[in-house]
């Protein structure tokens, strides 16, 4: 029993950067943007808020900071995207590229070191690492996991229930008919983007002063893809993203459990490639069962180019 | 007190003016107005302008005797004009609450809304206007009348009392129209002023009370009661602005009238003025005989029916040996599993107009694909010129003579992206026929081919600044004609024409019919696939009737309407 709270633990964790992520990530897509750089939004995010947690000795400031940080350069990139028509695709691997060398780069010139740099202040758990029994399934999990439930119904909410919702979604699908109602289009996707762009900071907060109390160069380690894939897989549906986040999370959960116990026996990088290998899959899937799926995304894009 | 109005309005789109000096005003509220001219004679552009979408260059627009000057745009959008896209702007994966609720987000707290609460009220909005549509459908699931009513839905809950609805009937089957005039007649029994941009003259005289007409971006006839003047001066007032200066008796015949002379009121017994079936039905006899005496038919000798050698000359014989292209009890399926073709046949012949007459959706579309050389012959055979194609690539067919014209021009005619003279020499060169001359030391020469091109381009009169411009710049008859300078060249022998006329105004239905009869008269064959009863009617020697994907009856002029509808629906005609 103890193993399968401990299990239940790994999940929850695993899950918890990918889901904020790809909540936000959801904005994007529904607006009809392929936002491929969560990845460097995420980076940016998780260095930030350590940043953030040094300098001001608070990992909530921290977490300020890095939200305004990943929206200031999600601004950039809608200028990139959107008004100067570059392709989403290029510009998001582009700001993969920023997120990299850019938070390595800041590292070595304000800390000066190239190995983790931590922050003593760190987001509250309110169980401790040390519980036994059912709680140890929360054992030293940070506040922003307990946030999650709030943020998910919040982010369906408002991508379901309201009418920025529905203009962003209407921006999406069909421009013609946002325009027609007299929506700005541009600036809906401006809006989604910077909320992709917070997210994607408390994700990349979650992994730093959320749970490793350090930034490390590259420490998330394709999370911000899996969380691009959870949007497609989930269909560009708040519980869809949620679910595939989930599934996401699990495999993520078995790569770190297999580390302390065998799996069959099967080889440790084995079960390391297993978030990976479900990725592929999920998409494979995807691309199989709602051949559909993404196409408002891409259509807005298409359309962008002209 | 002026409803709506205009003066002296200009709108130009860089060099191009699209109204000049437009001036227009409409006294009467709560009656429909009709505005009708030719493709390009600016209607569209005078709806947005009224509706406050596109900006006047100079003139000021009057709404309820208010003038709002070029200046005053963003007043004039709130003034109450609304317009109804001919396009609908409504989102495929919305409900029919959430694409209305997106028009009009009052009724939210704090920008939230609860569903079942926008569905309660805009079902009650629907019902309140007459429309039985469902809130909670989703769009991609309406029916293009539904479509439509959701956008007159849209418009009046605004609380707006001069909606503009913009060729309103174009994208309507012909069994909805009737529903719509009355819904319009209705509403505007409560005060709701209409103006309707529209092609077809018998739908005006329909719905109307007054009619203006523009034409090359100019007021050409004022509004005016429609009780006070005949379809044959409206018609020839629409047609002066065009690059034609007569109107030929296809064009006549196009907008639903009756030969010269006879006017509405002393109509034929049963050929009422609105019921242009009958007219047509016997309209080619009838203009025929009287040809010589009817001036508008006789300038169209060339064109007209009967000037036809092929017609003159009687029924073509019907031995298979002779046929252009054979189509041999072809079955298929199509993509979902479901039957397409049931054994069907079908022959065409030099120098003759088959048409395909049916409800749409049986068959039509993989009668087409079979013989174009999209989609391959289940069981069954297609000949072409005494060859077997049923398996051949599209290159083959098109050598054998085979040309297509497309019902839907943007995905499978045209590339919008791609300039006028590729365009036209795109199936040429892909094919591999008449680009002998533009080989050079055994490379095709771009020089050469651009030349052939426009000089295609010149022969059909494509009006254009550069060969090399895009074709999205150029409007739809002329994307049309460039179609036409691919499709219908001296190598076609069998045109595969398939809603040749859809969009177009009578200028460009005169155009696309003109071309068709003379590649019958030069002896291409020509298989014509129409919804447009009255278009089968003009041009087909033999009608063939298909249902559910099997050919139920094949009829001989002169066709008889009522023959053709039971024909159509019911099958084999008694």
């Amino acid at each position: 029993m103890n193993e399968f709270y401990a299990f239940s633990n790994s999940v929850l964790l695993g899950t918890t950067p990918i889901l904020w992520a790809a909540l936000g990530c959801l904005f994007a897509h529904r607006a009809g943007i392929y936002q491929l750089g969560l990845e460097g939004l995420m980076l940016i995010g998780a260095f930030a808020s350590i940043g953030g947690a040094i300098a001001f000795g608070s990992a909530w400031t921290g977490i300020l900071l890095a939200i305004a940080a990943c929206v200031v350069v999600s601004a950039l990139f809608w200028l990139v995207v959107v008004i100067l028509k570059a392709n989403a695709i290029i510009a998001g691997l582009g700001l993969v590229g920023i997120g990299l060398g850019g938070t390595s780069f800041l590292q070595r010139v304000i800390f000066h070191t190239s190995g983790a740099v931590s922050a003593k202040a760190v987001i509250p758990t309110p169980v401790a690492g040390t519980a036994t029994g059912p709680a140890s399934i929360l054992g030293s999990l940070s506040l922003l996991v307990y946030l999650l439930p709030l943020a998910v119904g919040v982010v369906w909410f408002v991508a379901r229930r309201s009418n920025f919702g529905l203009r962003v979604s209407a921006s999406g699908q069909y421009p013609f008919a946002a325009t027609a109602a007299g929506v700005n289009v541009r600036w809906i996707q401006l809006g989604a983007l910077c909320i992709t762009g917070a997210m994607c900071a408390i994700g990349g907060s979650a992994l730093s002063v959320g749970s490793l109390h350090a930034f490390s160069y590259d420490m998330t380690a394709g999370i911000g893809y899996v969380a691009f894939t959870a949007v497609l897989f989930g269909r560009e549906a708040p519980w869809g993203v949620v679910l595939a986040s989930f599934i996401f999370g699990i495999a993520t959960a078995l790569g770190i459990f297999s580390q302390i116990h065998a799996i069959f026996g099967l080889p440790l990088e084995f079960i390391q490639m297993m978030p990976y290998v479900v990725t592929v899959l999920a998409l494979w899937f995807a691309g199989w069962r709602w051949p559909q799926a993404g196409n408002a995304a891409a259509g807005a894009f298409l359309e962008l180019r002209e | 007190m002026v409803v709506l109005g205009c003066r002296d309005v200009l709108v130009k789109f860089g060099e191009t003016v699209a109204l000049d000096g437009v001036t227009l005003s409409w006294q009467s509220a709560g009656t429909v107005h009709a505005i009708v001219g030719q493709n390009g004679a600016g209607k569209t552009t005078l709806c947005r302008v009224f509706a406050g979408l596109t900006r006047a260059d100079h003139g000021q627009v009057i709404v309820g005797g208010v003038e709002y000057p070029p200046s005053g745009q963003a007043r004039l959008r709130k003034a109450g004009v609304e317009l109804v896209h001919q396009t609908f702007a409504l989102p495929p994966h919305f409900t029919v609450a959430e694409a209305l609720q997106l028009f009009r987000s009052d009724g939210t707290r704090g920008g939230f809304y609860r569903r079942g609460a926008i569905e309660r009220r805009w079902a009650g909005q629907l019902e309140s206007f007459g429309f039985s549509i469902r809130a909670d459908a989703f769009i991609r699931d309406l029916a293009p009348e539904q479509l439509q009513a959701v956008e007159i839905t849209r418009a009046l809950a605004s609380g707006s009392r001069i909606i503009v609805l913009d060729e309103p009937t174009a994208v309507l089957p012909p069994e909805a129209i009737d529903g719509l005039f009355a819904r319009l007649r209705v509403l505007a029994t409560q005060g709701i002023t209409f103006f309707v941009v529209m092609h077809k003259l018998r739908d005006v005289r329909a719905i109307a009370e007054t009619v203006a007409v523009l034409a090359g971006g100019k007021v050409v006839l004022p509004p005016t009661e429609m009780s006070t003047i005949s379809d044959t001066e409206i018609a020839r007032l629409i047609m002066t602005g065009s690059a034609q200066s007569s109107v030929s008796g296809a064009s006549v015949r196009a907008m639903g009238l009756h030969d010269e002379g006879r006017t509405l009121d002393d109509g034929g017994s049963e050929a009422g003025p609105l019921d242009v079936s009958v007219a047509v039905a016997q309209g080619d006899d009838e203009v025929a005989q009287d040809s010589g005496a009817s001036p508008m038919v006789a300038q169209d000798s060339g064109a007209s029916p009967m000037g036809d050698p092929a017609l003159a000359g009687g029924q073509p014989d019907s031995s298979a040996s002779s046929a252009i292209m054979r189509v041999e009890h072809v079955s298929t399926v199509t993509r979902e599993g479901r039957r397409g073709l049931q054994a069907f046949s079908v022959d065409v012949h030099p120098g003759e107009v088959v048409g395909i007459a049916g409800v749409e959706g049986n068959g039509q579309q993989a009668l087409v694909d079979v013989i174009v050389g999209l989609e391959a012959p289940r069981e069954g055979h297609v000949i072409l010129d005494g060859r077997d194609v049923s398996h051949e690539r599209v290159a083959v067919r098109r050598r054998l003579g085979l040309r297509y014209i497309p019902a839907d021009r943007q995905s499978r005619a045209i590339s919008l992206s791609s300039s006028l003279w590729v365009n036209a020499m795109a199936a040429p060169v892909s094919s591999g026929y008449g680009v002998s001359g533009a080989v050079r030391r055994g490379f095709l020469s771009e020089r050469l081919l651009r030349r052939s091109g426009e000089e295609r381009l010149r022969r059909w009169q494509v009006r254009y600044a550069s060969s090399g411009q895009a074709m999205r710049e150029l409007s739809g008859g002329n994307l049309q004609r460039i179609v036409l300078a691919r499709e219908v060249d001296e190598g076609a022998r069998l045109i595969v024409a398939e809603q040749p006329t859809q969009g177009l105004d009578l200028g460009g239905t005169e155009l696309v019919w003109d071309a068709l009869r003379r590649a019958r008269r030069s002896g291409a064959g020509v298989l014509l696939v129409s919804s447009d009863l009255d278009e089968l009617f003009a041009l087909s020697d033999r009608l063939v009737v298909i249902l559910g994907g099997e050919r139920v009856a094949v009829l001989r002029p002169p066709y008889d309407r009522t023959a053709l509808g039971q024909a159509m629906v019911v099958g084999a005609a008694s």
